[in-house]
Order: C-alpha cells, then sequence, then structure tokens
C-alpha cells in the first residue's frame, strides 16, 4: 500500500494548490484580502498534518505570529519565593510552549514572574509540545507528582489533542497586572524596530487563558498601522469590552432564579381543597427541578480537565474509527450470494492514515 | 462530475473545519466559504480521475450489510484483505460509500 500513500501526498498537494488557485478571483471579487486567502491554505495544511492522515511536510511560509504577549509581575524575589512556599499550587516549574503549525491564528501569552513562575496558555490551533524546566532559584515542584511525570502526562494530553495544561501563577484573580505587547515593526516601515504596547488586565484573565481569545491575529494586525499611544488605547479598550462581556455571560449563567418565595396567595391561605393538593405536588416538582438546575450549574461550572475528565488512555481506543471507503462505482454486481465490487476515484481511511486508488476490485460473500 | 461525497474524508473535513474557524473570526462569509467548498469538489474529483494511478484489489470474508438508495451504494464488510501488488492489509470490518460513476453533478 506503499504507492497509495505516496499518492496521497502529491494529490493532496495538487487539490490543496488547486483550489487556492481556483477561489483566489472570488475572495478578490467578495474585497477578502490575500493574506486570508494564504491563511486558509497555511491553517488547512496544518490542520491535515495534525489529523496523523498523512506525514505532510508543512510549508515554512511567511504566515505571520500575533507578538508574544508578556505580563511583568514587580514583585521581589524574597516575596515571591515566601509566598511561592506557602501555597501548595506554586511551581517552580516554567512552561514554554512551541506553537505547532505555523497558523497566524495561534497566539501565545506567557505571564514570567521574576520567581521564575509562569502562566502558558492553550493555543487555538495545532498540538502544543511542552518542556519543562526546573528554575534553580525556587524549591522543588510541592505538586504529588514529579516534574518528570508531570511533564510526561502533560505531554500525552497534548498529543492526544486536548491541548497543554496550563501552569498558572497562585495571583490573586482581581488584581490589575500589566501586560507588554510587542508588535513587530510593519512590513513597510523603514525602521526594524519592534514597538511595546501595554494593557492592564486582570491576573483572572491571563489565568483563564481569555487573552488568547480576544488578542487575534485579525486584532493585532490592525492595530500595527497606529501610533504606539492610539494603539495601546485602543487595544486596552478592545480588551475591557471583550472581558466585561465575557464576565457578564458568567454572572448570567451563574444567577439562579429564586421569585416566589415572598409571593402571597389566596388559595394558599383557604381550606385545602384537592386542587390546592395538586398544587402543592406541583410546587414540590418544581423545587425538584430547581435543585436538579443547581447541580447541572455546578456540573457546568468545573473545569475541563479537572480529575475524571482527564484520561490517559488513546483516544483511538476509546472511538473506534471506522475504516472507510469514498469512492465511485463502475458496476457492483451479485450471483447468489457472491458479491463483486468494480470502484474507483477512491479515498480510504485506514487505520486512521489515508489511501488513494484509481481502481479497486474486489469480492465478498454475503 | 463533481460528488460531494468527498467532503466526508480527511481533505474534505480539515477544509471545513478550516473555513468555519475564517467565518468565526470574521475574514470570510459564508456565501465564500460555500464557493470555496464547491471548488473543492471539483478539485478532488479531477485529482483523483486524472493524478492517481494505484489500484487495488480487495477479498471480504463477509458482506455483512448492503444499502443501494439514490444510486449510492453503502456496504459493511468484515475480514477484509486489502492488496496492492505484492502489500497486503487486513482490517476486521470496513465501511464502502459509492456513489454513481457513470452519472453527472450529485
Amino acid at each position: 500500500m506503499a504507492l497509495c500513500q505516496t499518492s496521497v501526498l502529491k494529490v493532496y498537494h495538487a487539490v490543496i494548490e488547486d483550489v487556492i488557485t481556483n477561489v483566489r478571483d472570488a475572495f478578490l471579487d467578495e474585497g477578502v484580502d490575500e493574506q486570508v486567502l494564504q491563511e486558509m491554505k497555511q491553517v488547512w495544511r496544518n490542520k491535515l498534518l495534525a489529523s496523523k492522515a498523512v506525514e505532510l511536510s508543512p510549508d515554512s511560509g511567511d504566515g505571520s505570529h500575533p507578538p508574544p504577549i508578556v505580563a511583568n509581575n514587580p514583585k521581589s524575589h524574597k516575596a515571591a519565593n515566601a509566598k511561592a512556599k506557602k501555597a501548595a499550587a506554586a511551581t517552580a516549574v516554567t512552561s514554554h510552549q512551541h506553537i505547532g503549525g505555523n497558523s497566524s491564528m495561534s497566539s501565545l501569552v506567557g505571564l514570567k514572574s521574576s520567581a521564575g513562575m509562569a502562566a502558558g496558555s492553550g493555543i487555538r490551533n495545532g498540538l502544543v509540545p511542552i518542556k519543562q524546566e526546573v528554575n534553580s532559584q525556587n524549591p522543588p515542584p510541592l505538586h504529588p507528582t514529579s516534574a518528570a511525570s508531570m511533564m510526561q502526562k502533560q505531554q500525552q494530553a497534548a498529543s492526544s489533542g486536548q491541548g497543554s495544561i496550563p501552569i498558572v501563577a497562585t495571583l490573586d484573580p482581581n488584581r490589575i497586572m500589566p501586560v507588554n505587547i510587542t508588535l513587530p515593526s510593519p512590513a513597510g516601515s523603514a525602521s526594524s524596530e519592534s514597538r511595546v504596547l501595554t494593557i492592564q488586565v486582570p491576573a483572572s484573565a491571563l489565568q483563564e487563558n481569555q487573552l488568547t481569545q480576544i488578542l487575534t491575529a485579525h486584532l493585532i494586525s490592525s492595530i500595527m498601522s497606529l501610533p504606539t499611544t492610539l494603539a495601546s488605547s485602543v487595544l486596552q479598550q478592545h480588551v475591557n469590552a471583550a472581558l466585561s462581556s465575557a464576565n457578564h455571560q458568567k454572572t448570567l449563567a451563574a444567577a439562579k432564579q429564586l421569585d416566589g418565595a415572598l409571593d402571597s396567595s389566596d388559595e394558599d391561605e383557604s381550606e385545602e381543597s384537592d386542587d390546592n393538593i395538586d398544587n402543592d405536588d406541583d410546587d414540590d416538582l418544581d423545587k425538584d427541578d430547581d435543585e436538579d438546575a443547581e447541580h447541572e450549574d455546578a456540573a457546568e461550572e468545573e473545569p475541563l480537565n479537572s480529575e475524571d475528565d482527564v484520561t490517559d488512555e488513546d483516544s483511538a481506543e476509546m472511538f473506534d474509527t471506522d475504516n472507510v471507503i469514498v469512492c465511485q462505482y463502475d458496476k457492483i454486481t451479485r450471483s447468489r450470494n457472491k458479491w463483486k465490487f468494480y470502484l474507483k476515484d477512491g479515498i480510504m481511511n485506514m487505520r486512521g492514515k489515508d489511501y488513494v486508488f484509481q481502481k479497486s476490485n474486489g469480492d465478498a460473500e454475503w | 462530475m463533481s460528488y460531494q461525497l468527498y467532503r466526508n474524508t480527511t481533505l474534505g473535513n480539515t477544509l471545513q473545519e478550516s473555513l468555519d474557524e475564517l467565518i468565526q473570526y470574521g475574514q470570510i462569509t459564508p456565501g465564500l466559504a460555500f464557493k470555496v467548498l464547491l471548488q473543492f469538489d471539483k478539485s478532488i474529483n479531477n485529482a483523483l480521475n486524472q493524478r492517481v494511478k494505484a489500484r487495488v484489489t480487495f477479498k471480504a470474508g463477509k458482506l455483512n450489510t448492503y444499502r443501494f438508495c439514490d444510486n449510492v451504494w453503502t456496504l459493511m464488510l468484515n475480514d477484509v484483505e486489502f492488496r496492492e501488488v505484492h502489500e497486503i492489509v487486513k482490517v476486521d470490518k470496513v465501511k464502502i460509500v459509492a456513489c454513481d460513476g457513470k452519472s453527472g453533478e450529485f
């Protein structure tokens, strides 16, 4: 089946190029930038590579990543170290994340404190291999698992498509943190100096990886042409608006329906009749419903990757992936219980790998 | 001939995911994504017809189920042995979805 697999690479490359070439005019007609077309191509190829169905060698294209965002924690070494010793969650492991693929949608947020604590962020696209180093300034990790086993677990999680497990510094969620965003110099500009924008965000936004969703490639590219001060204020406004709407949605989701407790009803005061007894039963049912709703909310608020949600099993074992052939038929015949198949132009997915064929003949008994 | 059945392959699914992301980010419209998918249908059909030369034979121990509806065969085979020249691949079960190779638009 080696021929089938080598054909796959060539065919998939050819199809991608053909699609990109032929939709270019449609993109221009709709006023969509050429860069978006290239981004689509890059994301498509990255996803194809991530699927592991084919071993694609991704182009070293010039897809621009959004700049890294670094939050400075102005704490002294001693204070931070003391806090790290007190809090069991504090860790001396620094998380270095590398973006898989070349997608310009991917964004990376790192929270660096002078004590060497770091909050890594999940990355929207691609798998994220994680390297971890123990910082010599700090005591070893206080987690029950060792740094090595922790690293192994995180790499397993990343390879099974769950993304990275962020390592979050223990900070007051309401504390306002300065975040420096380094913008590369625009392509057309004469000066090659990069600019630094500073915005203020609550620590909770860093801990919950909200910035990765807010600071998209589209947003960053739109402010790159603005002067530094204006760019900072525009970015600050955008982040504030996004965070406030996110918080508003959270509070709406957490809000409970509490009306009805202070209501007065004539029926309640009257003598008990069959109707009233029925109503009481209904009230009991309503209470049960409310309790169920509370339990559901509690379940929803439980974070992903917590306890029973995390699995070390390979996803292929959990989901019995079908071997599928998608093709066209020239002829399918049956004689008594013997069937003959004459197929063509097929794409097969066998054990997670893709194969292609021009012709495929086969037989089976029913 | 531009069948849409190849959209449900690795290449087709990854394209659809990519387009969904671009739509979510407001970088393209659903209408433009639809045009891209139509072009994908043409390109994949053409590529399979023109560029692929591999020939495979297979022998199934059992045809488990079959369905023929709207000129589409859906077959479930068990204990299948695929052979390409001297290479053999054996699998427990295979699902085949096949459209009519002689008809026009799907």
